[in-house]
């Protein structure tokens, strides 16, 4: 554990690139999807 | 950076796509977010999308990729010794009747002669048509082909605007098109989808639909139509290489819904504008008062298709529900529209606005004043004259004047040369109109072997004037089921007459290009 702790504070970008990208992604991916849902099929749909 | 940082970089992306990855498989494992084929997110408008794809059942059969709400798919089966006939277009072809176009076909011939397909989808314009069109040909081998389309160019073009803004404009391209293919993107769409709700537009956000048009100018306003005329053509002609008959059709519009888009040109005098803008006011105010509600200035106090079926929205409940045989003084059609129910059934289901629109419509059919003397709606007259000497070319203003008109009671075809010019001048129609009818028209005439169903002009025959309005129509393009039936009955009798020993069996093909 110790071992792991050290080389993580030896190695800050192997978990500070996670640790921002991930959430980044995932907010873009939610961000585009929630507008996808919001876009409508058809402007005009009629059912009569 | 040290290479000892890029290696440590390159790890921490790896463990930034390790757990990504974990996200999509964990997804996978609820069941979550499943990625659907291509023509989920092109909604009709890419080429390299297959909007017909091979169906299980019965084996052999097509079925259509529309993805419409509330419309089950169409499922096309193998071809049987019947010939073929298919429909295409927007939301009235989606309505024509395609059964009871096969049966008037069997009655005219003695037996079942014709199968017939509507592969109409409500909202396409030729863009969309010509794509469904082009893959029906490929792959359905149909001997007929009706094409009943020319009102939803702006509609489509809109549309066009929206998924541009909302999907492939700018930064996003890229990104969306990579999250499109992952369990998480769909799994967040398909939560916020739910029911469906989340992506209809009631008609009180359509004011900002047509916003998109509000600085159109007539010259390009005919690009628009040059690219319809060149769809149109096109789908005519890969129709007739392929041995299939064509029959291309005008389409009815109502001439008594006020034009959707009026500006001036681009290098007007803003001072002649101002005065044009005055006269018009000057004269809107001496107009009946109930005139407004044929002269909406808003989307959302047009009349609507969906506003004569209030049973699955929040609407207006009218305060007394009158039934269509309650209005009387609706003009009388004659020919094969003298047997059609002029209005729509139902009237337990119309939201108030139909019948706000109604008693409006019958108050200026019969010249009701009003609140206003005659003196005053003369003279309104003659300022929209004055307006309309310093531009000639104001849609809105040529309505109101042919409005206007009837009620002093001027020639009726004085007033429905003022309607058709309204509707040809329209900027961003989304009816139909002489001038698309112009086009199909010559289309027609310049394609060899393509049949021309004029069925507006069958209409206009049928009613004073060539007036065809509210009588016929749910709104500004859509017609009532009756106008439907009565189109599908012309259809019918366009192949009949042109390909009628089809049925009895001879060679499909033979025949085609020659019109017969």
């Amino acid at each position: 554990m110790n071992a792991l702790k050290e080389f993580l504070r030896s190695h800050p970008l192997v978990w500070l690139v996670p640790m921002i990208a991930v959430p980044i992604i995932v907010g873009l991916v939610f961000y585009l999807a929630r507008r996808e849902s919001l876009t409508p099929d058809n402007p005009f749909i009629y059912d009569i | 950076m040290t290479p000892k940082h890029w290696i440590d970089l390159l790890i921490g992306l790896a463990i930034t796509g390790l757990i990504l990855v974990g996200i999509e498989v964990s997804l996978g494992a609820a069941g979550l977010g499943e990625v659907p084929d291509a023509t989920n997110w092109s909604r009709g408008f890419d080429p390299s999308a297959r909007y017909l794809v091979p169906h299980a059942e019965p084996p052999g059969s097509w079925q259509t990729r529309f993805k419409h709400k509330t419309r089950p798919e169409v499922t096309v089966p193998p071809k049987g010794e019947l010939p073929r006939i298919l429909t295409f277009g927007g939301s009235n072809t989606a309505g024509f009747d395609t059964g009871y176009m096969e049966q008037v076909l069997a009655k005219e011939l003695g037996s079942k002669g014709f199968e017939a397909f509507n592969l109409g989808r409500p909202g396409y314009g030729s863009e969309r048509v010509k794509l469904i069109f082009l893959q029906a040909l490929e792959v359905l081998d149909p001997d007929v082909v009706i094409l009943y389309t020319g009102h939803n160019e702006f509609v489509e073009r809109g549309f066009e605007m929206d998924l541009e803004a909302a999907s492939a404009g700018g930064w996003a391209t890229v990104p969306l098109r990579v999250a499109r293919d992952t369990r998480l993107f769909n799994a967040i769409v398909q939560r916020y989808s739910q029911g469906g709700e989340s992506r209809q537009k009631e008609p009180e956000a359509w004011d900002n639909e047509y916003q998109k048009f509000a600085d159109i100018t007539y010259d390009q306003t005919q690009e628009y139509f040059r690219a319809y005329k060149q769809n149109v053509r096109s789908m005519c002609e890969a129709a007739l290489e392929r041995g299939v008959r064509v029959v291309l059709c005008t389409i009815v519009y109502n001439r008594m819904s006020v034009p959707f888009s009026s500006t001036f040109p681009d290098d007007f005098d803003p001072a002649v504008v101002e005065e044009f803008e005055g006269l018009r006011r000057t004269a809107l105010a001496r107009l009946p008062e109930y005139l407004d509600v044929l002269l909406p200035t808003k989307e959302k106090h047009r009349l609507h298709a969906m506003d004569f079926s209030v049973r699955d929205r929040e609407r207006e409940k009218p305060a007394e529900v009158l039934q269509r045989n309650d209005y009387e003084g609706w003009r009388k059609a004659k020919g094969f529209l003298k047997k059609r129910d002029p209005m729509l059934q139902n009237a337990s289901r119309w939201d108030a606005k139909v019948h706000r629109y109604y008693d409006a419509v019958l108050r200026h059919q019969r010249r009701d004043l009003g609140d206003q003397s005659r003196d005053r709606v003369l003279r309104a007259e003659k300022q929209l004259e004055q307006a309309l000497t310093l531009y000639p070319e104001h849609p809105r203003a040529l309505f109101e004047l042919a409005l206007t008109k009837h009620l002093v009671g001027r020639s009726g075809k004085s007033v429905a040369a003022l309607l058709e010019r309204a509707a040809d001048l329209d900027r961003a129609p989304r009816k139909g109109s002489n001038m698309v009818n112009e086009i199909v028209r010559k289309v027609a005439s310049q394609t060899e072997g393509v049949v021309l169903a004029d069925i507006d002009r069958a209409f206009q025959e049928c009613l004073p004037n060539g007036v065809v309005g509210w009588e016929w129509m749910a709104d500004h393009c859509h017609l009532n089921r009756g106008g439907r039936d009565a189109i599908t009955e012309l259809m019918a009798a366009a192949v009949l007459e042109n390909w009628r020993d089809l049925a009895a069996g001879g060679d499909l093909k033979e025949g085609a290009s020659q019109g017969e």
